[in-house]
């Protein structure tokens, strides 16, 4: 039996599940949640996930170029389809936007029920507003299957909502043997091919999410050498913001808030990120990255002159108080990110 | 992975196609007493395998002969023919020799991949692993009109001491 013809087997779930769709599907979205192995403490695994989110804005503009490669298979946009139809089902468009999809999708990748739909995702795509030259990184993602699943979805939901590039995530290792010890990761770095097939993340992406630009690496981001990095945000701060509610055991996770009637939905998150973008295009005293010629791709960098905070980026009416935001960046720097603080 | 994951999947279910019980076990070295020992696995996955009419189980494990050890508990409550397998079992030699060479965690994907398939998943509450697959398996299926996992156990999945880590029920994307 060929790969393909066992993908088009029936499922040996009970028959009793048929596709459905169902609008009133929330989906529980998190920085993290942990498979604590031993010892390991949750919040120090939330930690470390917090730690790895890096938000990368550039002030100076140049035009992104991309290229796309074209391939097949993955399974972690069609789970983000299949959550979207909250955000999605309400709006316009619905139709056209499905027809207009073409996503091959040959191999299932042991999906339960069928094909995946991804018209509720380019829905949510073509309401962004994407704002050139942001980029979103979540580098060291960490845990098995499961944490890098949950993980790689928050970062890629994270940078759609904020209209943002994606710098492809990167994974940290861990013991082959011996987990449970007491630090069970090896020091190795991995790409997201370590588990899923990258190629056809793109290609999906570049499908359904065309105005979205992806990046292998930050090094790959075509204004690289001119960026300013801003300090690694706390996430755990974020969530606060919504609540007021202190850190620690009872942190109010997103999930929670959406899960409730009345709870906001997407637009919590959504509008969490978009808080974050504002202040993200302030202009900041972050010094100059040296450039790294080597490994820039697409042309060179005009030397452009700083603009004015209103001009560049964000024009979403969020009114932020300064403390606030200022908040976000003065919170406990996890992961040993490379930036500077703008606190 | 996928290719393991589907020579695993054939050989599983065979030509008939059997149903089988897919247990996420832990009980490896490093588990904390939250996860309770294997034999409370045990005992919680039985009570839920007896209850429906499934003679194949499928292990995923980090404890190499988990599946031999469950059989032999299973013998010892007087069902010998329920059928426990593991991916070890189940590769030619040649797939099994690449899927030593790879790391522990892409193994345990080709495991993953396998439970996603299962007609009932028991699996660890304190596991993102099987909160994963619980939370997918849910959405990717008309259960997503339920409640979703607000207690530990549906007709698609049982988590032991689901509620030692709940907060992965309401944040885990799938």
């Amino acid at each position: 039996m060929t790969k393909e013809e066992l993908y088009q087997r029936v499922p040996l779930l009970p028959l009793s599940h048929t596709n459905v769709s169902d609008p009133s599907i929330v989906k529980p979205c998190a920085a993290g949640v942990g498979d604590q192995a031993g010892r390991s403490s949750r919040g120090r695994r939330m930690g470390a996930l917090v730690g790895s989110v890096l938000l990368v804005l550039f002030l100076w503009g140049s035009s992104l170029r991309l290229s796309w490669v074209w391939a097949r298979e993955s399974a972690l946009v069609d789970a983000m389809d299949q959550l979207d139809q909250a955000a999605a089902a309400a709006g316009p468009g619905h139709a056209e936007a499905e027809s207009a999809l073409a996503v091959h999708f040959n191999a299932v990748d042991f999906d339960i029920e069928g094909p995946a739909n991804f018209s509720a995702l380019a829905q949510v795509c073509n309401r962004t507003e994407w704002v050139s030259n942001r980029w979103f990184s979540c580098d060291r993602m960490e845990g098995g299957i499961g944490n890098i699943r949950d993980e790689v979805l928050t970062c890629l939901r994270y940078a759609i909502a904020g209209g943002a590039g994606l710098v492809m995530p990167s994974l940290r290792l861990r013991g082959e043997v011996a987990i449970g010890e007491e630090d069970l990761h090896t020091g190795g770095r991995a790409g997201m091919d370590f588990y899923f097939d990258v190629d056809f993340l793109k290609h999906t992406l570049a499908t359904v999410c065309p105005r979205m630009p992806i990046a292998d690496s930050v090094y790959h981001i075509p204004s690289y050498a001119i960026a300013s990095m801003p300090d690694v945000v706390n996430f755990k701060d974020i969530y606060t913001l919504d609540t007021g509610k202190p850190n620690g055991p009872d942190l109010p996770w997103p999930g929670k808030q959406r899960l409730k009637p009345g709870g906001g939905g997407v637009d919590w998150v959504i509008a969490l990120l978009l808080s974050l973008s504002r202040h993200f295009a302030q202009p900041s005293s972050t010094p100059t990255r040296s450039p790294s010629a080597a490994t820039l791709t697409g042309p060179t960098p005009p030397r452009l002159t700083r603009r004015s905070p209103q001009s560049t980026g964000s024009s979403w009416p969020i009114s932020s108080g300064t403390s606030r935001m200022t908040r976000l960046f003065s919170g406990t720097t996890l992961g040993g990110s490379s930036g500077s603080g703008l606190t | 992975m996928t290719e393991l994951a589907s020579e695993v999947y054939t050989n599983l279910i065979g030509p008939n196609n059997t149903e089988y019980f897919g247990a996420h076990l832990r009980f490896e070295a490093d588990v904390g007493f939250q996860w309770g020992s294997a034999k409370e696995q045990f005992d919680a996955y039985t009570e839920r395998l007896f209850a429906r009419p499934l003679s194949l189980v499928y292990v995923a494990c980090g404890v190499a002969d988990a599946a031999e050890q469950y059989h032999t508990y299973l013998v010892g409550r007087d069902r010998p023919e329920i059928r426990v397998l593991s991916k070890a079992n189940l590769l030619s030699a040649n797939s099994l020799a690449r899927l030593k060479g790879m790391p522990f965690d892409q193994q345990a994907q080709v495991d993953y991949l396998v439970l996603l398939k299962s007609s009932f998943h028991a699996g660890s509450g304190a596991s993102s692993f099987s909160a994963n697959l619980a939370a997918r398996r849910h959405l990717l299926t008309a259960r997503r009109d339920a409640p979703f996992l607000w207690y530990e156990e549906d007709e698609l999945t049982f988590l032991y001491r689901g509620d030692s880590a709940s907060f992965m029920r309401v944040a885990m994307w799938p």
